[in-house]
This record gives structure tokens, sequence and C-alpha cells, in this order.
């Protein structure tokens, strides 16, 4: 096989460290990737806690350190390939615009870092033109976000581009550096999420099944199908899901209260994000169903996976629902009932939103029924759209 | 003639008797404890926002008292949890007894700013009531616009230029040079991602607009 700027490095080193050396521009994306999910979820649980926002909070300055990390290591590398590259380096680039050169993951992430640094006058323009904004899902916010999930597409490219270049020995090492940057990508696209599909309350509306049917099979599906770990969709949605539970654990450790006014709800530690969804357990049956269809019969595929997915999450959310709102979760490791400092506590607590209702304001199951089957159409198409980009993603080598 | 002098009349009373009503800021003279203070709360155009607040502490005799700890607060009247740490005021160097801060005004409506003073001559503490809501619109820069804007540009044709490389060339076994129908792959693929992205600014836009309607038939 010939020599590449993925292979050169890792034989090197591996004939000085073994076999679990990774080039250094993959270890810096990823570990660019881990500041924003990180910073992400803190900041989420700052302003639900403290209230402050200055640009310069520790959440906002790793986010940022994240954007810099990505930018300076994949502009090096453009940079590098472009005007001292070796043949190998070319012959593992993308070109863009007739002259650059570089690994194509490294091109995405750098679009990540302008998209994000365009974000913040962008955004601190719309604070001041319409005010603080308390939700997630603004304009600006938005392009801020899309400049994040690029730099997790990037971080996950290069690590496509390794595991398909790499021997068969070494390719397990970059599956799970895949596996990990995507778990990434579907924590953040969770906490995109949260404001409509996080906490019990949501999980008897179908509006949660049809949101989740959207949006995660369509970064889920395609990543299981460019990785070559035998339980693909599994092993990203436990690492999600571990990510999600150490940042709630370690958030409630530390004391924190509000320091903007009016407080309604007298906060004493950061509050933690919701329990992780339990798309572990459809993942499993994503993983059984891929294998069992193989490739080459994608709209079937599609379609099992979305009627599947959307019938999963019902049976498995419903109950969990019921668990959720009830005393038993109020504890440190489920971390259920902890709100934001500015929400007036009563019994809606405690009670389900969003329900499928008829005129009389009556819990419908037809209204329901309805509404799941518009999530499985959702989760179908989704399925779709993803497959087709993962398997392209499957044959990314620059 | 006379015409012409009834013009000139109107509009010297219109002249002399203009004044401006209504501004969104509060104000406030009276005590604080022992000092004499006008306070004045420089409400935030927008909600939520950052007020400014200045205080004036003059002792009993007029003369300005400095050398005082003045904290201010803001919270709403139906807050029914405990109140945050106050924001300390602090002098302002070129003018003595004039003390500044600024609060962020959470939510609109009725709040109130307190006002404490802790000095050589006692303690004292004021309230002042202040209505926020909001009462302006920012344009754009047309300076940042036109940043954004080419910005923008820069990131749209780089986000195709990438879905081209993509297809053209991230698939191919390293070294291989791609043919006509790679080629030709990439730019049916730039046509979709220009059209897809095109859709989605437009989108974008349409949600800017709405915010900002939503935003002016609120503002007072």
């Amino acid at each position: 096989m010939t020599a590449s700027v993925a292979d050169r490095p890792v034989v090197a080193e591996r004939a000085r460290f073994g076999a679990w050396a990774i080039p250094g521009p993959l270890y810096a994306v990823v570990l660019a990737s881990t500041c924003i999910v990180v910073g992400l979820i803190w900041d989420v649980s700052w302003h639900r806690t403290v209230g402050r926002d200055t640009f310069w909070t520790l959440a906002h300055v790793l986010e940022q350190l994240a954007a810099v990390i990505a930018g300076l290591t994949c502009g090096y590398l453009v940079l590098k390939s472009t005007f001292a590259g070796t043949p190998d380096e070319r012959a593992t680039s993308v070109r863009f615009w007739h002259f650059f050169y570089g690994p194509l993951g490294a091109w995405v992430c750098i679009w990540g870092t302008l998209m994000m640094i365009t974000s913040a006058p962008l955004d601190n323009w719309w604070h001041n033109a319409y005010g603080l904004d308390v939700k997630i899902i603004s304009p600006p916010h938005m392009v801020l976000a899309w400049g994040m999930i690029a730099i997790q597409i990037g971080a996950m490219l290069m690590a496509l581009s390794a595991q398909n270049r790499a021997p068969a020995e070494d390719q397990r090492l970059y599956s799970m550096m895949h596996a990990y940057a995507a778990a990434i990508l579907v924590t953040m696209v969770a906490t995109v999420i949260q404001e409509d599909a996080s906490v019990g309350n949501h999980m008897h509306g179908s509006k949660f099944y049809q949101i989740t049917a959207w949006v995660i099979p369509l970064f889920l599906i395609g990543l299981s199908r460019a990785s070559r770990l035998r339980w693909p969709a599994t092993t990203i949605t436990a690492i999600y899901s571990a990510i999600t539970l150490a940042m709630s654990w370690i958030l409630q450790l530390f004391p924190a209260t509000p320091k903007l006014a009016p407080i309604y709800n007298a906060v004493t530690h950061m509050v933690p994000p919701a329990f992780p969804l339990l798309i572990i357990v459809p993942a499993v049956a994503v993983d059984l169903l891929m294998r069992k269809f193989g490739p080459g019969r994608d709209w079937k595929l599609a379609a099992v996976i979305g009627v599947t997915w959307v019938t999963v999450m019902v049976a498995v959310h419903w109950f969990w629902a019921d668990f959720l709102l009830s005393p038993a979760a109020r504890n440190f490791f489920i971390g259920a009932d902890q709100w934001s400092y500015t929400d007036r506590l009563g019994d809606w607590r405690y009670r389900f939103w969003t329900l499928d209702v008829d005129a009389t304001g009556k819990w419908n199951p037809l209204a329901f029924a309805k509404g799941i089957v518009i999530a499985m159409l959702l989760g179908v198409v989704s399925s779709r759209i993803s497959l087709a980009l993962g398997s392209a993603m499957a044959k990314v080598k620059r | 003639m006379r015409l012409l002098g009834a013009v000139v009349s109107v509009t010297a009373i219109v002249a002399v008797t203009s004044a401006h009503i209504g501004s969104p800021d509060a104000w406030y003279e009276g005590a604080v404890g022992p000092y004499h203070a006008i306070v004045q709360v420089a409400t935030p155009g927008v909600v939520p926002g950052v007020a400014t607040v200045y205080v004036r502490l003059r002792d009993a005799k007029g003369v300005p008292a400095t050398g005082v700890d003045v904290t201010i607060q803001a919270n709403r009247y139906d807050a029914l949890a405990t109140s945050p740490p106050p924001e300390i005021a602090a002098p302002v160097a070129t003018e003595p007894g004039l003390y500044s801060g600024q609060l962020w005004v959470m939510a609109g409506g009725s709040n109130g700013v307190t006002v404490n003073a802790h000095g050589g001559l006692g303690d004292g503490r004021a309230v002042i009531p202040v209505v926020v809501v909001a009462n302006r619109r920012l344009d754009l820069d047309p300076r940042l616009g036109a940043a954004l804007t080419a910005v923008g540009l820069f990131l749209f044709i780089g986000l195709v230029t990438i879905v081209g490389a993509a297809v053209r060339e991230s698939s191919l076994p390293p070294g291989s040079v791609p043919d006509a129908r790679q080629r030709w792959k990439a730019r049916t693929a730039m046509a979709v991602c220009t059209a897809i992205v095109a859709l989605a600014l437009f989108g974008g836009s349409r949600w800017w607009n709405a915010e900002d309607r939503n935003f002016r038939s609120s503002i007072y």
C-alpha cells in the first residue's frame, strides 16, 4: 500500500510508542471537538444557573479556544500541504480553488472556525438590537451551531480518511476516534433540540418523537454507515450517554448561585443537562438492521429504520417519562426536576407538556397516533438522506 | 400680510413651547440615608439589556460625598426567591460625588433599582421604581452589514467549493486524478449545494424578518 501522510507518522510513531499512536493534527481537532461540546453544555448550564452574560465566561472561552485550535491546526495543515507538502501529503489532499491542498476534513474545520468567528459580532449586534436572547435557537446561534457542527464533521472526516487508508490492524483505533467524534456531534445536536426534546415532560407528546426522528437519525445513521465498527450506532450513542452523564454529574458538584435578577428559583449548584435520551436502545436496533440489510438496499433499509426507530423510541421513552417525573428520579444520578433560576416553580414540572389534545383539551390517542405516523415518515426521509451521506463518507480517503 | 404674520406667530409658538416628553429613564431625587441623592437609571432600549445607573451623592451642606461604598441592584416586583449580590457603582474619577454602575435587567415591566450607600456619614438605601420596556430598534450598522455580507459570501462560496472537492476527489485513492465523470458529478453537487444553501439563506432571512416584526410589535 502506498505510504501516506496518515500512515507515515503512525508507522514511525509505532516504532517508538507502539500501535496506539495517532497523527498530531487528528488529536488536535478531536481535542477541539471535545472542548466545543464541554463548553456548550457548560454554557447552557451557566446561563441557567448564574445568568451572568459577558462574552468572556469560562465556557465561552473554552468554545473559542476550540475554534482557535481547530482553525490553527487545519490552517497549518493546509498551508503546509500547499507550500511545503510532500508528494504523499498532496496525494492525500483535495484541491481547493486549483491552488490549495489539504485534507477534506481540514477544509471543513476551517470553514467551521470562520462560521464561529462570524457568529460573534452578529450575536453581539443581535443582543444589542433585540435583547439578550434567553433561548438556544436564534439566527446568530444557528450560525454558531453550524460552525461547531462543521468542526465536529471535519474531525470525523479526518478520522474516517485515516480509517479508510489505515492497515487493518490500525483501523479499529481510527474507527473508535470516528465514533468518539460522531458521539460529540450527536451530543451537540441533542443539546440544540433540548428546549423541545429533552425532559420527561416532553415524552408523551408526538412532537418529541417527530423532532428526534428527524434530527438524530439524520446524523446517526450515516455516521454508523461510515464506521467499520461492528456496533457503530450503539458505540456512538453509548459515548453520547457517557459524555452527557459525566457533564451532569460534574456540573452538579459545583456550588453556584444566580447573579442576575429576578430569581424565581434559588438554585445552589450548577443546573445539569437533562438525563441523556435513551437513544442507545433504538441504536442497537439500527445496528442489527444495517447488518441484516447490508449495502445496496437503502430505500428499504431507510423505511424499516424510520419505522423501527420511532416505534422503539415510543416504547422506551413513554414509560421512562413516567419515571423521570416521579420522585424516584429526583436525585444526583438521574438529575431530574432541576430547573433554571428563571423558572417559576409549580405543578407544571410534574405534568406532560405539548400533549396531542382534541378541541376539549383532553389527550387524544388518535391525534397522538397521527403525530407518530408523521414522525415515522420524518424518520424514513432522514434515514435515507443520512444513508446516502454515510455511503459517501465511507469512501473518504483524503 | 396678515397670513404671513399668522404663519410667523404659529412657528414661533411651536419653537418656544416644544419639549421632549416621555424619557425612558427613571429619575429619583431624595434621601439615601444621610445623603442627598440624585439617581438616574438609564434604561436599556431592549429587554433583557444593560441599564446604566448614575448616583450623585451630597451631604447635608451640599458638598459632594466621596469615599462612599455605593452598590446597586435591580429586581422585579414579583421575584419570589433571593436577590443576587449587588453590583458596585464605582466613583467617577472626574466628578466627585458621582458614582456609576451597570445592571442587567432581565425581565421587562415593573422593576426596582435599589441603591445602597455605606460611608462616613452612615448607611442608607433607596428603591427607585423603574419600568423597563423595549423602546427602540437598532438598525444594522452599514459597515457591519457590509462586512457580514462579505464574510457570508466567502463562506457560501467556500462551502460550495468544499462540496465540489469532496465529490470530485475525496473518495479517490491517494494520488489519483479525477476523471471527467467525477468532475461532472462534482459540478452537479455544487449546483445542488448552491440551491440548498440559497434556500436556507432565504429561510434564514424570513426568520430574521419575523423576529424583527415580533420585536417591533412589542416596542413601546
